[in-house]
């Protein structure tokens, strides 16, 4: 019995020596409460406290500050003003952004559309961005968060500020979109959603609906591969199928669509077979 | 055995295993062999 | 020949581990982008339509009689894992033993094999108990969670009832007809029962790892939490490999140790010397297992931990370098105890011979490169926390300790610590025996050159790339130190094998004959492995953060909050007392299962 009480009282003080080491060795830090969505008060917000709001979601909510810093895990984003229209010229751009506004909201919500060469995930040759959209899943900025972000990036890089401060603060969307300009909308999810919307099957046949002013793609998947499409959706005139016009099909998918909405179309209509 | 024998024994293993160590790490380093593994 | 039996099964363990780890990321890849591919179809016309993941608010959350809902389910989890982890893992070593026992026909063997699985039977109804109390309060304190993954996983926990059944099955009949399936053809069915226990075991392990990797890393769900329909998709997720492994590695280490503590306490309360005996050997035995699933463990965790940057870089800074960051540091001082005792076990355990006086005089200096190697890997690591935190440091190292705490160095100091160990062995191996063979000095030079050549080149690579090369090359440098490391073990392994063939004993081992303080070693090795799991288990847990699945079901509750480190270790430390508590309740049903009382002139004559 003694020594049963020697074991059990050697186990009881190693737990209570992890446990005060625990407790007393290191730094008792108490971890940053979850994220609450933040009342914006939009209406009587100046552009100072606009732009020190997107300086708050930087560091706060945001958390792009655990990569963009003097780590070099990331691009550091001081110089923005000088490196954004850089990358638009790059040859190796093909998002959809037009200017600097544009291709920082792209960088924000879609940051795989352009990487910067050697940031990339390692093995994808930097066409894969480890970097999460900041509009959705974890991190969730709202349309006016960007918005806020944005103009605090221009600010800090030196640029002029372009992004208005939104005066709809009502209809706060859960995902908001914001891939360019016009209105937001949700980002559709499937395929048919989307051919409803941009009525594709008014021209195509894709399996049961047919139309016959473009080519049919019931079994385009068969014929072409994903980067025809791809280029197919965006620029319509590149290839035309033989005998079938020039300038029919819309030419701004590129601007209408979401990236992941094109990425979606064209996963859909490659496996059409 | 003597000294200088033991010596030499050590030397010459030592050549062998040092150089076969540097050929897995040259091969490993530049043959990626980490993308292997690490595929991101 | 039994001890080299022994190591070919730890250098085959220490190959097909290897084979998995270059073979699994690929199929997991595939398995993502069929994921991917999966959801963009399912989507185009759903047999069934699935709800998005509920958007909860602090009222979904039912509050019980006061009770803390995280906190009881977190420590009904936790204790479940640990029973279960042990449940697993004796019958895989069981059966290693039994095979053992079949071929050297030395029936020890199967004796200790079965008092193994006699532990365990007892333990295995309380992880049934303690699972359906983990059901049952994640029924009562999340009902949403529990719902959301029942509709996404409904397939694969019909499955795991079923199993659950067959384990039973399989576990009665290996263990009660132990006695009866003996001899010729009669034990090979025994080891085959013993066979499809395993398989039935880690396909039940499979199953619950994948619904947990899923909060972590969900697939088959759309952003909004739909699901695709693919229960696969959504099983065979991002991080459900990694964590594959790493379990089945740790539930070995895991249950030897806890059989090594049952041993240690059967050996100090032992009467007689032949009971002594007995348990000092089953300890040892034990103890070797839990080292010989040790080793490989740091690797399948930094696996794990590469594979969670792989997944989200968020969720992996999260891990290393935000708030978790300190964690890794009390990590580092289980690790260091649990290769210290085991290694302090191993020099006690050279007792038992009388050849071992030439090798006591090395002890010192391994003892001293471990507890180098230990600090070097105790030393913080890049901490980046908050802002303010890192302007108060005045940047994210710090200026001395700064080059000590970045991972080429931790690499390399468990690489070192590993090899000490494993020389520690090997003069343990050695200790009770002359080598008769012509060449053995030129052998135990060129072993010399091997361990140096060795630990230069692990130097060489930590030192050189980590501090002289960009990134990329500071992570892929592990990549050879750790095949060096396994190298050495091997080749030195076959090198020995070959310098003591047909070597003399000095003379027989005498079991029995350790110091009672090596036992306690024994059970230091059992309460750190312990507490390590349920640490590294709240670190699984809560890097998810104030999600319950990450990104598509966030965690309304009061509780969401991260707590500190200290109210983790104490919950922890709780939860472990609670453990051995149990433990020591399933000992002790064991013994008394085996004893007899005779009341004289209670029963009619």
């Amino acid at each position: 019995m003694r020594k049963f009480l020697t074991v059990v009282a050697f186990m009881v003080i190693t737990v209570a020596l992890f446990s005060g080491y625990s407790n007393y060795g290191i730094p008792q830090i108490e971890p940053a409460p979850p994220p609450v969505e933040e009342k914006l008060d939009l209406g009587s917000m100046t552009m100072d406290q606009f732009v020190a709001l997107g300086g708050r979601l930087f560091e706060g909510k945001g958390t792009c500050t655990l990569c963009h810093n003097s780590l070099g895990r990331a691009p550091m984003l001081d110089q923005i003003g000088a490196n954004a229209q850089e990358r638009l010229d790059d040859p190796r751009y093909e998002g959809a952004a037009k200017d600097v506004e544009g291709y920082l909201i792209e960088s924000l919500v879609e940051p795989s559309a352009f990487v910067v060469a050697g940031f990339g995930k390692a093995g994808s040759n930097d066409t894969e961005s480890p970097m999460p959209s900041t509009s959705g899943g974890g991190i969730a900025l709202s349309e006016p968060e960007l918005a806020a972000v944005i103009a605090f990036l221009q600010d800090n890089g030196g640029l002029e500020i372009t992004v208005e401060i939104p005066t709809d603060i009502g209809s706060e969307t859960e995902e908001p979109d914001a891939a360019g300009s016009g209105e937001p909308r949700p980002a559709m999810t499937s395929f048919q959603e989307l051919s409803d919307e941009f009525a594709c099957e008014a021209c195509h046949t894709i399996g049961e609906e047919a139309g016959d002013l473009g080519p049919n793609l019931s079994t385009i998947g068969a014929s072409r591969d994903r980067d025809y499409i791809r280029r197919a959706l965006l620029a319509p005139n590149a290839d035309l199928a033989e005998g079938f016009d020039p300038d029919m099909m819309p030419a701004d998918l590129g601007e209408q669509l979401y990236a992941g909405e094109l990425e979606l179309m064209v996963d859909y209509l490659s496996k059409l077979k | 055995m003597r000294l200088h024998i033991k010596l030499l024994t050590f030397a010459m293993a030592l050549a062998v295993c040092g150089i076969g160590f540097l050929l897995l790490d040259v091969a490993l380093m530049n043959m990626q062999g980490l993308s292997l593994i690490f595929h991101k | 020949m039994k001890s080299v039996s022994k190591f070919g099964l730890c250098g085959l363990f220490a190959i097909l581990f290897l084979a998995m780890m270059l073979v699994l990321p690929g199929t997991d890849q595939f398995g993502s982008q069929v994921a991917a591919q999966e959801a963009a179809s399912g989507d185009v016309a759903p047999a069934v339509t699935y709800e998005p993941a509920p958007k909860l608010t602090a009222d979904d959350y039912p509050k019980v009689a006061g009770v803390n809902g995280r906190l009881a389910v977190w420590v009904c989890a936790q204790l479940h894992l640990w029973f279960a982890a042990f449940v697993l893992a004796v019958p895989i070593f069981v059966f290693i033993i039994e095979a053992i026992g079949i071929r050297t026909r030395d029936k020890r063997y199967d004796d200790m094999a079965y008092e193994f699985i006699k532990v365990s039977i007892t333990a295995y109804s309380l992880t049934a108990i303690l699972g359906g109390l983990l059901l049952f309060s994640l029924i009562l304190f999340y009902p949403h969670v529990f719902t959301y993954l029942s509709t996404i996983f409904s397939g694969s926990m019909l499955y795991y009832a079923l199993l659950f059944f067959a384990e039973s099955a399989a576990l009665y009949l290996y263990y009660y007809g132990w006695h009866w399936l003996q001899g010729g053809l009669r034990k090979w069915v025994h080891l085959t029962i013993g066979l499809m226990l395993n398989a039935i075991g880690t396909g039940l392990m499979l199953l619950a790892n994948a619904w947990l990797t899923f909060m972590m890393s969900p697939a088959g769900v759309d952003p909004a939490g739909v699901f695709s329909g693919d229960e696969w998709a959504a099983i065979h997720n991002f991080l459900w490999n990694p964590i594959n492994i790493h379990r089945f590695v740790a539930n070995i280490a895991y249950g030897g140790s806890i059989v090594g503590a049952y041993a240690a306490f059967k050996f100090l309360t032992a009467t007689s010397h032949q009971e002594k005996a007995h348990y000092d050997w089953m300890g040892y035995n034990a103890n070797f297992i839990a080292i010989c699933a040790l080793l490989p463990l740091p690797f399948a965790g930094y696996y794990l931990a590469a594979e969670i940057y792989a997944y989200s870089q968020q969720m992996g800074i999260t891990l290393m370098g935000g708030i978790f960051a300190w964690l890794f540091i009390i990590q580092a001082v289980l690790i260091g105890t649990l290769f210290l005792s085991a290694n302090y076990y191993l020099w006690c355990g050279m007792g038992r011979s009388t050849g071992a006086k030439r090798y006591t005089g090395y002890m010192k200096y391994i003892a001293i490169v471990l507890v180098g190697a230990f600090l070097v890997w105790f030393t913080p690591h890049t901490l980046v926390l908050t802002n303010a935190e890192l302007k108060a440091l005045g940047g994210p190292h710090h200026s001395i300790l700064g080059p000590l705490g970045i991972m080429p160095a931790k690499n390399t100091a468990v690489n070192v610590m590993i090899i000490f160990t494993f020389l520690s062995f090997l003069f343990y191996r050695r200790a009770n025996k002359v080598a008769t063979v012509s060449w053995e000095k030129t052998g135990n030079i060129i072993q010399v050159a091997l361990f140096s050549a060795a630990i230069v080149n692990i130097l060489f690579l930590g030192i050189y790339h980590g501090y002289y090369t960009n990134t990329v090359y500071k992570v892929a440098a592990s990549i050879p130190q750790v095949l060096t490391t396994f190298f050495v073990i091997i080749i030195s392994l076959i090198l020995d094998s070959f310098i003591y063939r047909g070597s003399r004993e000095i003379g027989p081992l005498r079991w029995g004959k350790i110091p009672e303080r090596a036992q306690y070693a024994l059970f230091l090795l059992a309460v750190s492995f312990t507490w390590l799991m349920g640490l590294m288990g709240y670190i699984r847990s809560g890097i998810r953060q104030h999600w319950h699945v990450v990104d598509i079901m966030r965690d309304a509750s009061p509780d969401a909050f991260t707590p500190t480190l200290g109210y983790a270790a104490n919950v922890v430390s709780v939860a472990t007392i609670i453990f051995f508590v149990l433990v020591i309740f399933v000992f002790w049903i064991a013994q008394v299962s085996s004893s007899k009382t005779l009341p004289a002139g209670y029963w009619k004559e």
